[in-house]
């Protein structure tokens, strides 16, 4: 677990508009640019904010990553993914 | 010849401009209401200077550098976050005193982190849009104390600093009218599971503690129970000791509180009297 690539990956592309294009444009080529685990890259390319943050990674990071990014754009949908036992298991 | 005019505590709920409507008339006039009058207030008092102490959000400051306490020295604009209607401008820096408070406080042995030219987040400038602006033509010091990510800077110091600052501008050798507003709301869980709830005791508990000057049941309580009761959000009460600290006071009254889920904070406005 890398936990600070993880809060890296996001502060950048919660804060920074280039950032987001260049994940928008080529996932894998952004993310060779952080020190993150195999899984770790799963879980920004696939939103999983509830393991990230069971894995101790800023909540406001989170959040505001997925308001940036997620399709939905959603605090509801962000909010209904956060189910408290994956974050207690995680 | 300086002096301090007291202080205050307000909210920065950015869901206020991305969500106006959400509230209703009635709860929106209310709090549009403590606003105007902490503005109100700002005026009566004729201060000149106002210093604003904010949270950053992990958006001014990133993994590669997160200061404890900082204090904006020079050029000041904002905000680095753009709201709907929080309007992007340059904010008038007393740099004269924000500089002679820094060089004091490193004498004291608090060692502030400068900024030349800052760009605030909304923590900074809703206080400045809602309370500062209205009330003429002041300037403005910003402060930003380390309240939402770790290492947060500790309780006792974010009073202390409060406390400095106001020795600080009585020492300050020409005249000036300073007032302070510790910028931060009390029960809110960011990006939490949580999110959306509102501690109505809590957030009233820890608005008597600010007006009866107890800052020992702030300072005391710890971070873990602060979260389990107010949410990770409610760790910027660390404004309201800075405040608390600066006045040095043991009295001042409430001006409103709104509870509001819909804008997932619980919002609490206050006066603090000057000793």
């Amino acid at each position: 677990m890398s936990l600070a690539a993880l809060e890296k990956i996001l502060y950048d592309l919660g804060v920074q508009g280039q950032a987001r294009k260049a994940f928008a444009n080529d996932k894998e080529a952004f993310l060779a640019q952080y020190r993150l685990e195999p899984n770790e890259k799963i879980w920004v390319c696939e939103f999983a904010v509830n393991l990230m943050l069971g894995a101790g990674v800023n909540p406001m990071l989170t959040l505001g990553y997925w308001m940036f990014l997620h399709p939905s754009h959603s605090r509801a949908h962000y909010t209904s993914s956060l189910n408290p036992e994956d974050i207690t298991n995680g | 010849m300086a002096k301090v005019a007291g202080a205050f505590v307000v909210p920065h709920d950015p869901l206020m401009f991305t969500s106006p409507d959400a509230l209703g008339v009635k709860r929106r006039e209310h709090v549009d209401n403590c606003y105007a009058t902490v503005a109100k207030r700002l005026n009566q008092l004729a201060a000149d200077t106002v210093i604003v102490v904010g949270a950053d959000h992990y958006i001014m400051f990133g993994p590669d550098c997160l200061p404890q306490y900082l204090m904006g020295i020079g050029d000041v604009e904002g905000p680095i976050d753009r709201l709907p209607g929080l309007t992007k401008g340059v904010i008038p820096n007393d740099q004269e005193l924000a500089q002679f408070i820094r060089s004091e406080g490193s004498r004291e042995g608090y060692d502030w982190a400068v900024a030349n030219s800052l760009v605030v987040d909304h923590s900074v400038m809703v206080p400045w849009q809602l309370c500062i602006q209205p009330a003429g033509d002041l300037k403005v010091i910003p402060i930003y104390l380390a309240s939402g990510v770790e290492p947060l800077v500790p309780k006792q110091r974010a009073y202390d600093l409060g406390a400095a600052a106001a020795r600080a501008v009585h020492k300050f050798p020409k005249s000036r009218n300073v007032a302070l507003i510790g910028s931060g709301g009390i029960s809110h869980w960011v990006g939490m599971a949580e999110m959306g709830k509102v501690n109505t005791a809590f957030d009233t508990w820890v608005l008597e503690q600010v007006i009866s000057g107890n800052e020992k049941a702030l300072i005391t309580l710890s971070d873990e129970d602060i979260i389990r009761q107010g949410g990770n959000g409610a760790l910027e009460i660390r404004s309201f000791l800075f405040a608390m600290g600066f006045t040095g006071g043991r009295s001042g009254c409430a001006i409103g509180y709104e509870p509001a889920p819909e804008w997932i904070t619980g919002l609490g406005f206050a006066e603090l009297y000057k000793t």
